[in-house]
């Protein structure tokens, strides 16, 4: 008898942690919002003081913290309270903290803050740090200049930004002549488009990845739709009132799905806009 | 010099002989191969994330020696009076604590070598899995010179340890003394630049600003020895940074020791 | 300066080889332990080719005073010279063959590694540390264990082991802490041999022990002390005979009476 206890407690043992499994974790999820973004909040010395000599490897793990936190709360509802966002803006600045030129922790503010967030002030903010310590990278002014341009619509603010980045080595050859041309890329859709496919070269996360594929696939559209409506204007001398003209008019076959669930549509100076402006529309 | 080279190839063998040097290597090792998996779930920084955790495995790997081996090695001796055989020959007791300092110093080569060439197998690995192109920035050299200084400052700590063990019968006081001595060199060089900052906003006494001071002087900056971020970013570490590191790590220990030979030379045995 | 029970025989002694006069050693307390007095007024000489054999209670000094000829623990008074020099050089370790009380030796370390650190040590030259090693470890009956970890040992032995380690170099002197101390009848056998050898080439040992029967039949000169003191050196032939109660040996008869009347009759 005394020797069948044990067994009996380690079945019983077993079973009841795989029941009690998913209630911890949701124990945990609930209060890792709190500790999340706290420890961002330390001044950097701290932070640093702190770590010890594993500066590095504390920013990897505050970073995966990071990633995991945003991504559970993009899968959890697709638009983060404003709160969250800024959570995930102070634990990227304790990231950069730890170490400032470590690259993701900006590009992941670059990806995600100015379309997902319209937080386009917290990314420049920390693209002007990885700056001033990745003093042989093109790519936060790049960045800091496509922002200015994109967003802000300040050319006169992205040229400058353009021009350092074009000075720096490694920079693409287009950048050369971008500060220059802007006309050249006439609008913003395609210089999203040069930037996105840039980007997803040299990205490897598959779910990075597919966030931006969903983009670019997104501008392309939208880049197609406003090649169609000069064709329109080209043949009429008008611009079309609405997507349905071009299909009446023979130059689309049907007016293409939105991959965020919204709609295409025109405005009056002929630009191409979704109504979901890119952000994944619940169902 | 054949008497301090016999205590250090016997002290070499003897921390090659603990168990628990292998479990930290196995952990060291798995940290290493964990890494060229996680790093995976990261954007373009995959060397660094690599880098970071070999080098990571290689401090880690040489902490050991001074945390738990040196700590064994001397005051262990001195407890279980395994050195009354030693000095029972014609071994000056500073020959003795010499030998012990360079056979600990070996024994740290050894395991932060094994962990360090673990690494750059991960590095190769990285570029396997992931594509060279995300590997343009690592620099050999650079990691290299990161691990070297890892291992000054791991020397500079055994002869800390090594002093303690002088000043005190008792291994958990020179396990606790240890413990401070690494906080401390870690801690004091960003402390100091906290209170010296003009707005620091942490309002301070004089006394506690002057003990801080002291304290610099005495306690070694071991914060300095770190170019762990300089290697895991590919950057070039100058040559006379190097220099400098080695020549204060040398000194340092070498003041450390001779302060704990003439303890040494004057106190009972137990 | 001779002791008790030399004068008479020997009108021209020769100069001895450890010298120990007029000792003392106070262990200092500490918030936790008593201030104790290890050694008080300690006087003993030792000549060359002696066998000197020290008894004495637990805690009587034997140790200490061996400690304090090694060098390992520095007197308060006195004067001690270990072959004509302050014990603590370790020039006069050369020629000086240890044997602590319980030894403990490097656990991870078979006994083949020790001996060779102390071959290197006591400068014996490398074409003859091999054959020097076998031929102690055959002398000690370790042979067959030569590569084991000391880890695996028995307490007999460890005690072999650390034997072999003080005789490694062949020393003029042997000095030995309680050398019977876990051994069985073959190891003690040993060890009186090795004493009886010693002996023979007219060397120098200094040992402690409780086995009084050994310090009886072995030693030229018998040293015991009590409560930090030497109250007696005396010669073999100096002990009386039995008082007739065949329990007791009669060295074992006088070491009871001197320790009694040293204490009052307390014990």
């Amino acid at each position: 008898m005394s020797r069948i206890f044990p067994f009996f407690f380690l079945l019983i043992g077993l079973s009841l942690s795989i029941i009690l499994c998913s209630n911890v974790h949701s124990i945990r999820l609930r209060h890792n919002n709190e500790s999340m973004g706290n420890i961002g909040h330390l001044p950097a010395t701290v932070l640093r003081a702190a770590a010890l000599e594993f500066h590095g490897i504390a920013s990897d793990f505050m970073f995966l913290k990071t990633i995991t936190y945003v991504g559970l709360r993009l899968q959890e509802h697709s638009s983060p309270t404003k709160e969250e966002w800024h959570k995930a803006a102070t634990m990227l600045r304790g990231v950069t903290d730890l170490d400032p030129m470590f690259w993701d922790p900006y590009l992941f503010a670059e990806v995600i803050f100015p379309w997902q967030a319209n937080m386009q002030p917290e990314a420049d903010k920390l693209l002007q740090k990885a700056a001033r310590y990745r003093t042989n990278d093109f790519q936060p002014f790049y960045f800091l200049g496509f922002n200015a341009f994109y967003f802000e619509h300040n050319a006169a603010k992205a040229a400058p930004y353009l021009r350092r980045a074009a000075a720096l080595p490694g920079a693409p050859a287009f950048l050369k002549g971008l500060a220059a041309r802007f006309s050249l890329y006439g609008n913003q859709t395609k210089l999203g488009i040069v930037f996105l496919a840039d980007l997803l070269k040299n990205t490897s996360n598959p779910k990075t990845n597919a966030y931006l594929k969903k983009r670019l696939r997104t501008l392309e559209l939208i880049n197609l739709l406003e090649n169609k409506v000069k064709e329109f204007q080209k043949a009429t001398s008008r611009l079309p009132l609405s997507l349905d003209e071009l299909i009446k008019k023979d130059l689309l076959d049907t007016i293409p799905q939105d991959p965020y669930g919204g709609k295409f549509t025109i405005t009056a100076n002929g630009r191409v806009y979704t109504t979901s402006n890119m952000i994944e529309q619940k169902k | 010099m054949k008497n301090i080279f016999a205590v250090a190839h016997l002290t070499l063998k003897e921390g090659l002989g603990q168990k628990i040097l292998y479990s930290v290597l196995i952990l060291a090792l798995m940290v290493i191969f964990f890494a060229v998996l996680l790093s995976g779930f990261f954007m373009r920084d995959i060397a660094k994330i690599i880098i970071d955790f070999s080098l990571a495995a290689v401090s880690l790997g040489g902490l050991l020696v001074p945390f738990l081996i040196t700590v064994n090695l001397v005051a262990g001796d001195l407890e279980n009076r395994t050195i009354f055989s030693l000095l029972a020959a014609p071994l000056p007791r500073s020959a003795y604590i010499t030998g012990k300092f360079i056979g600990l110093g070996l024994l740290a080569g050894v395991i932060m070598l094994i962990l360090s060439s673990a690494g750059l197998l991960a590095v190769w690995a990285g570029k396997m899995l992931y594509g060279v192109h995300f590997f343009k920035m690592f620099s050999p050299a650079s990691y290299i010179t990161a691990v070297f200084m890892n291992y000054m400052a791991v020397l500079l700590l055994n002869s800390l340890v090594i002093l303690w063990c002088c000043l005190t019968n008792s291994s958990f006081l020179v396990t606790l003394l240890t413990i401070a001595s690494y906080l401390i060199g870690q801690t004091i060089d960003d402390i100091v630049m906290f209170i010296s900052a003009p707005n620091s906003g942490v309002p301070l006494s004089h006394s506690i600003k002057i003990t801080i001071s002291i304290a610099k002087y005495i306690f070694p900056n071991l914060a300095a020895f770190d170019f762990k971020q300089m290697a895991a970013h590919g950057l070039h570490i100058p040559w006379s940074d190097t220099i400098t590191m080695t020549a204060y790590a040398m000194v340092y220990s070498i003041t450390a020791l001779s302060l704990a030979i003439i303890i040494f030379q004057r106190r009972d045995l137990p | 300066m001779l002791t008790n029970g030399d004068q008479k025989d020997n009108p021209m002694p020769t100069p001895a080889i450890i010298v120990f006069q007029n000792v003392s050693k106070v262990y200092q307390g500490d918030l936790f332990k008593k201030k104790k007095v290890a050694l008080n007024g300690v006087s003993l000489e030792v000549r060359p080719g002696e066998i000197f054999g020290m008894i004495g209670r637990n805690g009587a000094g034997k140790s200490t005073a061996i400690k304090i000829i090694m060098g390992f623990v520095k007197h308060d008074s006195g004067h001690v010279m270990l072959a004509s020099r302050e014990p603590d050089k370790a020039e006069c370790h050369k020629g000086l063959g240890y044997l602590p009380e319980s030894p403990c030796l490097y656990q991870h370390l078979s006994i083949t590694d020790h001996l060779n650190c102390a071959a290197v040590i006591a400068g014996i030259p490398s074409p003859e540390i091999k054959p020097r090693i076998e031929q102690i470890l055959q002398r000690v009956g370790l042979s067959q264990v030569s590569k084991i970890k000391i880890k695996k040992f028995s307490k007999g032995m460890t005690q072999r082991a650390a034997l072999a380690y003080a005789l490694l170099h062949n020393p003029d002197i042997l000095i030995l802490d309680e050398p019977m101390s876990g051994l069985d009848p073959f190891g003690r056998k040993l060890v009186v041999d090795i004493i009886n050898d010693y002996r023979a080439q007219n060397k120098t040992v200094l040992f402690s022990s409780h086995v009084l029967t050994d310090v009886e039949r072995l030693c030229d000169r018998i040293g015991v002390m009590n409560r930090g003191r030497m109250i007696k050196v005396m010669r073999p032939d100096e002990i009386p005979p039995s008082t007739g109660d065949h329990s007791k040996s009669p060295l074992e008869d006088i070491f009871m009476k001197l320790v009694n009347s040293d204490t009052g009759g307390k014990e």
